[in-house]
């Protein structure tokens, strides 16, 4: 990366004859004498007299250790290592961290900013080939890239126009979207290495053209080599009266009657059955499927050649998806693993979920989110449930994150998890208000289950009934409650990770949440008004969980606060039962599902 | 297997070493070597390592000989660095590069990691000047180099990372 000077090593290297080394060497060779070591006086040949004479490799690690503004800073020392460092500070750009953050300014003056320091300066021609990751672009400035620039891009992050009720799209601004989705086709098609971008993320509608054969070009013109590919703040834009309805709140879920919904259900399980006979789901199968006879659908056209055969994970943030848009997007998919919505909607949950049952068939991790700010984009049971009735192989992971309140009661959607209980390795429910026996039961009938999170609010888990939240169970009962829990989940000897508690952030960086447990003199009486429970301890059932040989991390209600593990028995009893336990333990594995607010 | 057998070591200038095979051991390169062709008995030749830089190697790997946590010492990035480490460290430049360049060869991480955190902690919060003065390098470029420098990695990438 950084080629060598023979000239200029040579020179310094005589410079630094001239400095003589400092004696703290010396004293050291002089004091020190670990076995029979003979010095020869001979001269010491120099083989790095300086900084920049070091490899490649080697100043990679030290830049590891300082900061950015440090790494500016010896780009600016000299040429070698100008040569050296530049690659470092260029390999991440962020260019929407170069404004201040007051709400979206216009975009004709960031376009101008960036004129002004970026393109003139041609920047990007000279240092354009160390970016791996670059974010905050808005498409339209990629017609002003020249030619080679960012060709070893891993990650590309692209922002359109804006839509949403708060932003209502103006006509103009509509119709130049076809000519954006041609200016991000055009860069990805001519400028980009082939098999380097790795993940693709797109903001408004780009990806999303007018007609088909325009949607089949930007397609194709998607490397083949992205794995990941992610839509934000994309509102479904041709629908003015939808957008009225989200404003005002108002906005429905298409009314799909009971029978629809029945024969979807017994489609799913029909396609499911095929799959676990291990027969793959055969073509005719396939071609009954209704795609709700839209016009957009593409899968005549595509007739099985254009495909992502790569694309694993597919994520919506803060979007609105109609089904439009999902039948001409889904085609391309065929091995789509990961299905995630972040504060997005699915407008007609029923034909797109359809659509998503036919050609995803390798769906096998669903999470859907939202925040507990934005309700009027929340997601419904329905398309929950909906949703968890596409995969063919059988959920084996699931999030759900505050959801409708309701959903927990809803009938429909227990019975669709519990379809998942034979295939679920890893669960994370978290911001469900009431949730009771039915999801403990369904904790404890999954065998494969390596990983539950499950969060509570208030009430104490599993003793309060939660059917009827003041329905305190007296003591004897209370405790054959607990017991009865821990013998089902002692049963789960896969468990990897066993997470039951209050959450106390809606992130899930910090969804651990020992800190508020971690005093033991805080007295329960005052953690939240919470239902007093019994302690979890040893004597009151904890040792039927003795059979989880794998368990790494455990959180359970009150463990900490009762004082478990300051005991010198039940460290022992720890040790012997759960060799693999480890106070530290933060496993990565919900990492890939996290997600930052733009 | 012995942890006592000798192991010997002939620097580039040809110097001899007799180091205990427990702190050769803490060198991957001649861990790896010993395992695979087993002690012939023969010296070893390091033709890329200076007899007092080899010592200053022997020496950090003799302070840590019975360290348990030794590979993984210097992980943590924002770790201080131990007193006896930083002292260990304060040789003049060039020493500090070979032992750079000689853990890199030997592959000693911890010797690696700590080596190149001290160089690190040199450049770190200095300007450019700074920089050039501890390290001893000119200023080779002509004032437009350094103005285009300024404007290509300055103004923009400061404000684009």
């Amino acid at each position: 990366m950084s080629p060598r000077r023979p000239a200029s090593k040579l020179k310094r290297r005589s410079k630094k004859i001239k400095n003589p080394p400092s004696t703290t060497a010396d004293d050291n060779n002089a004091t020190y004498n670990p076995s029979t070591t003979t010095i020869t006086s001979g001269a010491i040949q120099r083989i790095a007299a300086s900084l920049s004479d070091l490899p490649c490799e080697l100043l990679f690690q030290i830049s590891s250790y300082i900061s950015r503004k440090d790494i500016h800073s010896c780009t600016h020392v000299s040429k070698s290592l100008s040569e050296s460092f530049a690659p470092y500070l260029w390999q991440a750009v962020d260019i929407s961290l170069c404004y201040p953050r007051r709400g979206w300014l216009t975009h004709l003056r960031r376009f101008n900013r960036f004129k002004a320091f970026a393109i003139d300066t041609k920047t990007f021609s000279t240092n354009g080939q160390f970016i791996q990751s670059l974010k905050g672009v808005y498409v339209n400035w990629l017609v002003s890239f020249p030619p080679p620039a960012c060709a070893n891009l891993r990650e590309l992050d692209v922002a359109g126009y804006v839509y949403s009720p708060e932003k209502r799209p103006n006509p103009v601004k509509a119709n130049t979207i076809s000519t954006l989705s041609k200016t991000l086709g055009l860069f990805l098609r001519c400028q980009l290495k082939p098999g380097m971008l790795r993940k693709l993320t797109v903001g408004g509608g780009i990806l999303c053209s007018e007609t088909d054969a325009d949607q089949v070009s930007l397609m194709k013109s998607i490397p083949d080599s992205v794995k990941e590919l992610k839509f934000r703040r994309w509102w479904g834009r041709q629908d003015a009266q939808l957008l009225d309805q989200m404003e005002k709140g108002t906005w429905k879920p298409d009314l799909v009657d009971q029978t629809d919904i029945n024969s979807f259900v017994d489609k799913y399980q029909e396609m499911k059955r095929a799959a676990t006979r291990d027969l793959p789901p055969t073509p005719a199968l396939m071609s009954t499927s209704t795609n709700s006879g839209s016009s957009h659908d593409l899968t005549g056209a595509s007739v099985g050649l254009d495909r992502l055969p790569n694309l694993k994970k597919l994520t919506f943030d803060h979007s609105c998806i109609d089904q439009p848009a999902i039948s001409r997007l889904v085609p391309w998919f065929p091995v789509l693993e990961t299905l995630t919505l972040f504060d997005s909607n699915i407008v007609q949950p029923l034909a797109s979920s359809k659509t998503l049952l036919v050609h995803c068939l390798q769906l096998s991790a669903l999470c859907i989110s939202r925040t507990q700010k934005e309700h009027y984009r929340k997601s419904t049971s329905l398309t929950c449930f909906l949703l968890l009735c596409t995969s063919v192989r059988g959920w084996n992971t699931i999030i759900l994150r505050f959801l409708e309140d309701n959903l927990w009661l809803d009938l429909s959607a227990q019975w669709a998890l519990r379809e998942h209980a034979g295939t679920l390795e890893a669960l994370f429910l978290q911001g469900c208000d009431t949730f009771g026996a039915y999801i403990d039961e369904m904790l404890c009938s999954s065998p494969r289950l390596k990983r539950i999170v499950v969060n509570l609010d208030d009430e104490g888990w599993p003793y309060t009934d939660p059917m009827f939240p003041g329905n305190v169970p007296d003591v004897t009962e209370g405790l054959e409650l607990q017991r009865e829990l821990y013998r089902r989940l002692g049963r789960l000897t896969k468990l990897k990770e066993l997470i039951v508690g209050f959450i106390e952030d809606d992130e899930f960086s910090s969804l651990f949440w020992p800190t508020l447990y971690d005093d033991p003199s805080i007295s329960l009486a005052t953690s939240g008004g919470r239902q007093p429970s019994h302690a979890t301890n040893l004597e009151n059932g904890l040792d039927l969980l003795k059979d989880l040989k794998q368990l790494r991390r455990v959180e359970l209600p009150d463990l900490k606060a009762r004082g478990f593990m300051k005991f010198e028995k039940d460290l022992v009893w720890t040790k012997t039962h759960w060799p693999l336990w480890d106070n530290s333990y933060r496993g990565d594995f919900w990492d890939k599902f996290t997600h930052l607010h733009n | 297997m012995s942890a006592h057998s000798q192991i010997l070591l002939t620097s580039s200038e040809g110097t001899e070493f007799i180091i205990d095979r427990d702190i050769a051991d803490k060198s991957m390169l001649l861990k790896c070597m010993l395992e695979d062709i087993g002690e012939i008995g023969q010296a070893v030749p390091l033709p890329n390592v200076s007899g007092p830089i080899l010592t200053k190697v022997i020496e950090y790997c003799t302070h840590h000989r019975d360290d348990p946590n030794f590979l993984s010492a210097n992980d943590d990035v924002a770790a201080e660095i131990d007193e006896w480490d930083l002292e260990y460290c304060k040789v003049d430049q060039g020493t500090l590069y070979e032992l750079i360049l000689a853990a890199n060869y030997l592959d000693i991480k911890p010797l690696m990691d700590l080596t190149c955190k001290t160089v690190a902690n040199m450049i770190k919060a200095k300007s450019p000047e700074e920089i050039r003065k501890t390290f001893n390098i000119t200023n080779d470029f002509t004032p437009e180099e350094e103005d285009q420098v300024r404007r290509e990695n300055g103004k923009g990438s400061r404000r684009l990372s």
